[in-house]
């Protein structure tokens, strides 16, 4: 799939980095496709830390098939596809195979191909990711159509957050990147870090990232993890939750307005 | 690395790398000399240009180092490298205390 090119019957392909581990990204993206889901959206979740997956465990699921097996078996994606609640899907990755985070450009080819054949169907494809700036985090935000950033208000974030923006932006020519800013204490506070993550990447990289949205530090998100439940669907008048519920309004005007154009 | 024919016709060797190299998913560039291919870049598909530009220039570096001339201290600097002053810009925000509420 070339960069940007969303066709009418084509899924938005939506990536979904940090950079910094340990930010909240698979619960962002686990909370978030459930959003979507929740506004009649069908959503496919893939698991994009092929070697140390978390999806699966946020959701408590006991997969038979993952991910691994499409690509060392041929195992047809549609196979392993699980169904959390209706419109909501994922495929899951392998965790503890340190050879699964780095595949061969045939293996890369070879996995979008099958990802490609079963996407058709869905709205939105959210990939979760690894942390860092590996081979497989970059390759994913390559073929992703948008890129969705999770960043929290700690310099470690900030600065990972920014070396990745500017790996992509540097050797790929990547130029549009939604920021999700976790874990904030207020509005307010959550806005600050954007505003100024704004500046420096316009000052240096001549970038103007997109402002998704924040969500608030709320312990109903640390329980939801320990209970293996999404927050959205275990508690959806949480202030989290209705965070979420924002995004993917906001998310789904964002792939009308590209299907569109 | 040797292919057969490679010496006895360099076109040949050099269309036959470009074509494999496209189906790997790499791109290619000639190095030409008087209008003749004499050689290739083969660079990952999808790179920016400007960061293969970078890249060839930093190897340029590599090429006049191994045949005695100077180098440029910049040959070392990585281009993705986050800088003292991004970082500055970066945690200003916490200097300054702002969004707390």
């Amino acid at each position: 799939m070339k960069k940007g090119a969303v066709k009418k019957s084509s899924p938005l392909v939506l990536s979904i980095s940090s950079g910094k581990g340990g930010v909240g990204k698979t619960s962002m993206a686990v909370n978030l496709a459930a959003s979507l889901a929740a506004i009649n959206k069908k959503v496919l979740l893939i698991d994009g830390d092929l070697g140390l997956a978390n999806v699966d465990i946020l959701l408590r699921l006991n997969a038979q098939h993952n991910l691994q097996e499409t690509i060392e078996q041929g195992r047809n994606p549609a196979e392993i596809l699980i169904e959390i609640v209706p419109g909501f899907f994922v495929l899951p990755a392998s965790s503890g195979v340190p050879e699964m985070a780095s595949l061969t450009h045939e293996e890369q080819v070879f996995l979008t191909n099958a990802l490609e054949k079963i996407m058709g169907g869905f709205d939105f494809v959210l990939v979760d990711t690894a942390a860092g700036i590996g081979d497989s985090v970059l390759w994913f935000n390559r073929w992703a159509n948008e890129n969705i950033v999770v960043i929290t208000p700690d310099p470690t974030s900030l600065t990972d957050a920014y070396a990745l923006i500017k790996v992509l932006s540097s050797r790929y020519n990547r130029r549009r990147f939604h920021l999700l800013i976790n874990s904030v204490k207020s509005k307010k506070e959550g806005r600050a870090v954007f505003d100024n993550m704004s500046m420096v990447l316009g000052n240096f990289l001549d970038i103007k990232p997109l402002f998704l949205g924040t969500v608030p530090r709320d312990r109903t998100i640390g329980d939801a993890i320990r209970t293996q439940k999404p927050f959205v669907l275990s508690k959806p008048d949480s202030r989290a939750s209705i965070a979420m519920s924002t995004m993917a309004h906001t998310l789904a005007s964002l792939g009308a307005g590209l299907k569109n154009t | 690395m040797s292919k057969p024919g490679s010496k006895e016709n360099p076109a040949r060797f050099l269309q036959s790398i470009v074509e494999e190299a496209g189906a790997l998913g790499f791109e290619t560039e000639p190095l030409k000399e008087n209008g003749n291919s004499i050689g290739l870049v083969v660079f990952e598909d999808g790179l920016a240009m400007s960061h293969v530009a970078r890249l060839i220039r930093k190897t340029a570096l590599v090429l006049t180092d191994k045949d005695g001339g100077d180098i440029s201290p910049s040959i070392s600097a990585d281009t993705c490298q986050v800088s003292v002053e991004e970082r500055a810009q970066l945690f200003d925000f916490f200097a300054k205390g702002a969004g707390k509420s």
